[in-house]
């Protein structure tokens, strides 16, 4: 992905931020961008410096180096208050004194605004959010979808520039997570809105994004469309925060007939591209989709690339997919996803210590960088 | 351990909620109940010349004191000072409560130090020291003049002399509530009042100030009646310009020795008190009854 193209119309331009706490590096040379009415969500885990990002997006904290640009120009000497941004809280961050009505005006009453233009957009962003008739309520009387739905009319209100979203559905329970989620999404799409997500919740960053950003410790390991950060993860950073892998390290070798393999003792990977920065006789990692994995009873097993033995260990029943936890013959763990619609009638038959000829095509074998060789904590 | 203790105490007498509440009723009826009774008892009996008691019943202390001028002009003064070093510690407390709120950890910490130090100084030495400062020529006036400013002349011995003495005296008493409650406010919920629009000052305005409210109203319900109550700073820093009605009783129990004046004085205080606290408290109670319960 090309950054810092002039031409390219982004409504939101983070440069080369830095940013560190009492010597700590809490974020490093994060860029990106997102274009109008586009959805952008950070996604890692607690500490990864995401909320950090959206902060200095806000103007809440300024960076140590960098720039912020909204539609091409830095608002780094812009206020917080006169950024012209929503934002949305994890802990909805309502005014406890004020009336719904209240609460949703306060960013117009902010900006001097008439009363009657006030009631009126008040009106129109509680109806946004399906509160018509709540008007005159106080917080503490709300549940905690409707106190979600009040604090986006207050961000909608203001028509904001950029709309920031920190965990906002991390308090609901999940039902209603994911109705809010879809919601929002609507609405977010609808409006056009230029929207950051802060999450470090995969699946809501999977469903409500146009692009995904991972951050890990303070910087951006992978960034772009959901498919592309499911399926071609660049990191085993990346494959292992977002879904689940199997993982299998080796020594990458051309074939005998030019082809790349990857040789993982018992194991022989052959991928159907390896990336240009990997060369023949470096140690490489391989990730592998559970759901890529086939599963056949053991007949006389023929041997070759992208296969092997298993022993089923046992199977944890997960509705529409059952998850088979294998052990290679050498002792090294392999997990195979079943769909419940497809795989059905094997799921039912399933027995711990059958022997599995496990096999998997081409292009299922993902050759990624991998910083743990040298000992990093994954989780 | 200790909790199965006390439980098999309390229903072994079968009436634990009353059997544990025993010794605190037992305290304040000796304490609190017993002495208010003798005051009131005392401010209806009468006198005869030489300071003798008679076991009587009269109304006539309480009338001396709405029937005269002077005594009338205590009980103004001395809720006109009280009022004035409530509102000035509710001024003052602000950036304090602010500071130990959300100021840097030095910062607060020097804060802190600075507000507590004075309360290990002995009441009537930290007055001395203020007959220092404000007197014509003491410290403030040096001050004042050395910048080049008109001197005010006097500060001692008058109103605001005590009304500085007492609000000294009294500060933490409102900042360390008003800090309570200033720290209890989410910092998102400031956030949001700025990313919002809303800049500093009226972050302050229309957030801060109104969810303090409720360490505002404990605050004040502390400093007003000490205030009002006070006998040792106006006595060194008001002199006879601005004594209080503590003073007086003082004055009409030890000096005059006459105790049943001196308790009638004391009673229309205290009733003066509940009752300005009941209303400071319902008028607080009122301006934020429609969010406080949130938490119930």
């Amino acid at each position: 992905m090309s950054l810092g193209g002039a031409a390219q119309p982004f409504d939101l331009f983070v440069k080369d931020i830095n940013k560190s706490f009492d010597g700590q590096f809490a974020v490093r040379g994060v860029s990106f961008g997102v274009r109008a009415g586009q959805l952008l969500a950070l996604l890692g885990p607690s500490g990864c410096g995401k909320t950090t990002v959206l902060r200095i997006i806000a103007g809440l904290l300024s960076p140590d180096e960098g720039d912020v640009r909204f539609k091409d120009r830095s608002v780094l000497g812009t206020p917080v208050h006169k950024r012209g941004v929503g934002i949305l809280f994890q802990n909805y961050a309502l005014f406890p004194h004020y009336s719904v009505a209240q609460n949703v005006a306060f960013g117009l009453r902010m900006r001097r605004m008439s009363g009657t233009e006030t009631a009126s957009r008040v009106r129109e962003a509680l109806a946004l959010v399906r509160l018509e008739g709540l008007e005159e309520r106080m917080p503490h009387q709300l549940s905690g979808g409707q106190q979600q739905r009040v604090a986006l009319a207050r961000a909608l209100a203001i028509k904001p520039l950029i709309l920031l979203l920190d965990e906002p559905f991390a308090a609901l329970d999940r039902k209603l997570r994911e109705a809010m989620q879809i919601e929002l999404r609507a609405l977010q799409v609808s409006l056009q809105l230029t929207t950051v997500l802060v999450t470090h919740d995969q699946d809501e960053a999977l469903t409500l994004a146009d692009e995904v950003a991972v951050m890990r410790d303070g910087w951006i390991e992978q960034i772009g469309s959901p498919s592309d950060i499911y399926a071609r993860p660049t990191s085993r950073f990346v494959a292992d925060f977002v879904g689940i892998s199997n993982f299998f390290m080796g020594r990458l070798m051309s074939g005998v007939s030019g082809e790349a393999v990857v040789d993982a003792g018992a194991l022989q990977l052959k991928p159907a591209k390896v990336p240009a920065e990997f060369q023949a006789g470096s140690n490489v990692t391989v990730a592998l989709r559970p759901e890529r994995l086939q599963l056949k009873i053991v007949e006389p097993a023929s041997s070759g690339p992208n296969q092997v033995r298993a022993r089923l260990e046992r199977v944890v029943y997960r509705g529409a997919l059952s998850f088979c936890h294998l052990r290679l013959e050498d002792g090294r763990p392999l997990i195979a996803s079943l769909a419940a619609g497809v795989d059905s009638t094997w799921i039912s038959e399933l027995q711990p210590g059958q022997i599995f000829n496990v096999s998997w095509d081409r292009a299922a074998n993902l050759i990624i960088r991998d910083e743990s060789a040298s000992g990093v904590e994954l989780d | 351990m200790h909790r199965r203790l006390f439980q098999s105490f309390g229903s072994a007498a079968g009436m634990s909620g009353p059997a544990l509440a025993a010794p605190a009723v037992g305290f304040l009826l000796v304490f609190l109940i017993v002495p208010l009774a003798a005051m009131l008892l005392y401010s209806v009996s009468a006198r005869v010349a030489g300071g003798v008691l008679v076991p009587a019943f009269t109304l006539e202390n309480y009338a001396r004191i709405f029937t005269n001028d002077l005594y009338l002009r205590f009980v103004i003064r001395t809720l006109r000072v009280a009022l004035t070093t409530t509102l000035l510690c509710m001024i003052l407390s602000y950036p304090l409560a602010l500071i130990l709120a959300h100021g840097n950890r030095t910062f607060a910490r020097i804060t802190m130090l600075i507000l507590v130090a004075p309360l290990l100084v002995n009441l009537v030495i930290r007055s001395y020291g203020w007959t220092i400062v404000l007197n014509t020529r003491g410290l403030l006036n040096w001050l004042i003049a050395s910048v080049g400013l008109p001197v005010p002349g006097q500060i001692l011995y008058s109103e605001a002399a005590v009304v500085i003495g007492c609000a000294h005296l009294f500060l933490p008493l409102m900042v360390l509530p008003l800090a309570a409650a200033i720290i209890r406010i989410e910092p998102s919920i400031m956030d949001c009042g700025r990313v919002f629009g809303a800049s500093e000052f009226r972050v302050f305005c229309h957030i801060v100030l109104p969810l303090s409210l409720p360490g505002l109203a404990a605050g004040s319900a502390l400093v007003f009646p000490l205030t009002a109550g006070a006998y040792v700073t106006p006595a060194l820093l008001g002199g006879n310009f601005a004594s209080l009605l503590g003073n007086l009783i003082e004055q009409q129990v030890v000096a005059a020795s006459n105790w049943p004046f001196g308790a009638a004085l004391a009673t229309l205080l205290v009733a003066i008190l509940l009752l300005v606290n009941l209303i400071f408290l319902k008028l607080f109670e009122r301006k934020t009854a429609r969010w406080v319960h949130r938490g119930r």
